[in-house]
């Protein structure tokens, strides 16, 4: 199997420019931000593709596990547990083609990744969530302003900011 | 003044209030933009990848 896939959203306001918020995401998923250009997927195991899903537009098979600026990995693993066979694979953060600056997401979803999914959510959905919570949470801090989080039901987040009104008249 | 965020796990994202465009997160900058030399105005700062803190980075620039 081979289902390497990229992950990018076309809102802007969800394209991956910060990596420290990227990192503190990954800290309240339980997974783990690291430098290293390889990724866990199928062909870890098995030693190469099967060729039975498409490569992403603008890659090479080749590309596909090795490509990483960053990985996204599940944390509290140890070496022999991460590379185990059906270990949980791993998330390349690579560079945008189609959003230059930006990061995009590359992974293998067979099996729900083993686990990774479970943590970091359908097409890295929960991650990307987390990531513009944290790009949130530093910009209100950068304006002397907090944002309290809350989990809803639904798996939905609200974020509440209660900003110094004078302040917002006055243009800051 | 309250500003409500939403956020979705299926890529949803909605805010209500002041605008709060962010400021340290868009003007980041990414890999390819530095290799490139590309300055994007006002994502452009002294603010990049470089204040990273990553262990393996760290070691191995040490």
């Amino acid at each position: 199997m081979s289902h390497v896939s990229l992950f990018e959203s076309e809102n802007e306001e969800l394209q991956v420019r910060c990596l420290p918020a990227l990192q503190k995401s990954c800290e309240r998923l339980g997974l783990e931000l690291v430098k290293q250009s390889s990724y866990r997927t199928w062909k870890s195991d098995h030693g190469s593709f099967v060729g039975d899903y498409p490569v992403p537009e603008g890659y090479d098979t080749k590309d596909l596990g090795e490509n990483a600026e960053y990985v996204v990995r599940v944390a509290g693993l140890d070496d022999k547990a991460r590379t185990q066979k059906n270990a949980p694979y791993e998330l390349g953060v690579v560079t945008s083609q189609k959003n230059p600056g930006s990061y995009a997401f590359m992974y293998d979803f067979y099996a729900g990744g083993y686990g990774l999914e479970e943590k970091c959510g359908d097409k890295a959905g929960k991650l990307l969530m987390h990531y513009r919570m944290e790009c949130d949470r530093i910009t209100a801090q950068e304006q002397g302003d907090e944002i309290t989080f809350k989990e809803q039901p639904d798996g939905t987040w609200l974020g509440i900011s209660d900003v110094d009104e004078d302040r917002v008249q006055e243009g800051e | 003044m309250k500003i409500i965020f939403k956020y979705g796990p299926d890529g949803t994202y909605s805010q209500e209030g002041k605008d709060f465009a962010g400021t340290q997160c868009d003007r980041a900058m990414g890999p390819y933009e530095k290799r490139q030399g590309i300055k994007p105005g006002a994502r452009n700062s002294d603010s990049d990848l470089a204040d990273v803190e990553i262990e393996s980075e760290q070691q191995r620039e040490g």
